[in-house]
C-alpha cells in the first residue's frame, strides 16, 4: 500500500475511535442537564453532524468554482464536487432526523416549520436536487458545468439555515458555540464531548469524501473504457480499417484519475 | 435512558454505518471491474502492437 492509501487509512481509523469516543463520553462520562435531563445526551451528535453539512457543502462549492474557472478546469474538481455533495447529504439526513428525535419529547412534536428546521429541509433538498442534476445524462465537462452552478446557487442557503436562529425568533435554540458573541455555553466535560464529536465527524467526512472520490474515478475509468469499446465495435461493423488501436473517445482523466 | 437518546445514537450510526458498508461494496466491486478491464486493454494493445 503507497503512503496515500496508508494515510487515507489512519483516517478513517481515527475518524472511528474518536466517534466510539464520544459515544462513550456522550452516553457514559458526562451527566444529564439540569434542564434537559438525558436528552442533552443528543446535542454531542447533532451539532457536529450539522457542522460535516455545512463543511461538505462549503467544499462542493469551492470545488465547483475550481471546476467553473478555466485555469483549473479539471474533472477532479468536479468529482471531488459531487463526492463532498453526496456525504453532505447524508448528514443532511442525519441532522434532521436527530433534530426531530431531540424535537419530540423537548417540543412535543417530530416536526414543526421553525425557521432553522425548514431552511434544513431545503438545504436536504436542494443538494438532492443537484445529486439529481448529475445524472441527467450528457457531457461529461457539460455535466460538471450545470451541477458546479447548481451547487453554488444551493449553498447560497447555508448561511440562511445558520443565521435563521439570530434571524427569525423561532423554537429552535441559538447556536452554543458559534454564537455572534462567540462564549460558548458549555463547559467542562461536556464542552469536551462535543468537541470530540465536531473533530470525529470531520475525519470521518474526510474519510467519506475521499473513498467516495476513489469510487468517482473508477467508474469514470470503467465509463471511458466502455466508450472506447463500443467506439472500436462501431468501427469494425463499419468496415473501418483499424491500425494502431482505435480512436480514443476524449478521456475522462484529465488529471490522470490521482488520489487512487 | 429514555429511548430517544438510544434512538438518536442507532441512527446516526445505522446511517454512517450503511453508508460506509455502501462504500466498501462498490469500491470493491469496481476494483476488480477495472483490474479486469486494465488487464483486457493491455492484452489487446499488445495483440495490435504485433499485428
Amino acid at each position: 500500500m503507497n503512503r496515500s492509501g496508508v494515510l487515507v487509512r489512519l483516517i478513517g481509523l481515527l475518524a472511528i475511535i474518536g466517534i466510539v469516543g464520544t459515544y462513550w463520553m456522550g452516553l457514559v462520562v458526562t451527566p444529564p442537564d439540569v434542564f434537559q435531563g438525558n436528552l442533552v445526551r443528543l446535542v454531542y451528535l447533532h451539532p457536529p453532524v450539522a457542522w460535516v453539512a455545512y463543511l461538505a457543502y462549503g467544499v462542493t462549492s469551492l470545488a465547483s468554482i475550481a471546476f467553473l474557472w478555466k485555469r483549473t478546469r479539471n474533472l477532479k474538481w468536479d468529482r471531488l464536487a459531487a463526492s463532498s455533495a453526496e456525504v453532505g447529504v447524508l448528514f443532511t439526513g442525519l441532522t434532521l432526523v436527530t433534530g426531530s428525535i431531540w424535537g419530540r419529547p423537548t417540543w412535543g412534536v417530530w416536526w414543526t416549520w421553525d425557521a432553522r428546521l425548514t431552511t434544513t429541509a431545503l438545504l436536504f433538498l436542494l443538494y438532492l436536487g443537484y445529486l439529481a442534476i448529475r445524472r441527467i445524462p450528457g457531457d461529461r465537462y457539460k455535466v460538471g458545468t450545470r451541477s458546479a452552478v447548481a451547487g453554488l446557487v444551493a449553498f447560497i442557503d447555508v448561511p440562511i439555515v445558520h443565521q435563521s436562529v439570530v434571524w427569525w425568533k423561532t423554537l429552535h435554540q441559538g447556536a452554543t458555540v458559534l454564537n455572534p458573541s462567540l462564549s460558548p455555553k458549555i463547559h467542562g466535560e461536556m464542552a469536551w464531548t462535543l468537541l470530540l464529536g465536531f473533530v470525529s465527524f470531520t475525519l470521518l467526512y474526510v474519510w467519506f469524501t475521499i473513498k467516495r472520490y476513489q469510487v468517482a474515478s473508477m467508474t469514470d475509468e470503467l465509463e471511458d473504457v466502455e466508450v472506447d469499446r463500443m467506439i472500436r465495435e462501431r468501427l469494425e461493423s463499419d468496415g473501418g480499417v483499424l491500425s494502431g488501436g482505435a480512436p480514443r473517445a476524449e478521456s475522462n482523466f484529465v488529471d490522470g484519475g490521482s488520489l487512487k | 435512558m429514555n429511548g430517544y437518546v438510544e434512538g438518536g445514537y442507532l441512527v446516526v450510526t445505522g446511517g454512517i454505518g450503511g453508508y460506509a458498508a455502501w462504500l466498501g461494496t462498490r469500491a470493491k466491486k469496481l476494483r476488480r471491474a477495472v483490474v479486469v478491464v486494465r488487464d483486457e486493454t493491455s492484452v489487446q494493445r499488445r495483440s495490435q502492437d504485433k499485428s
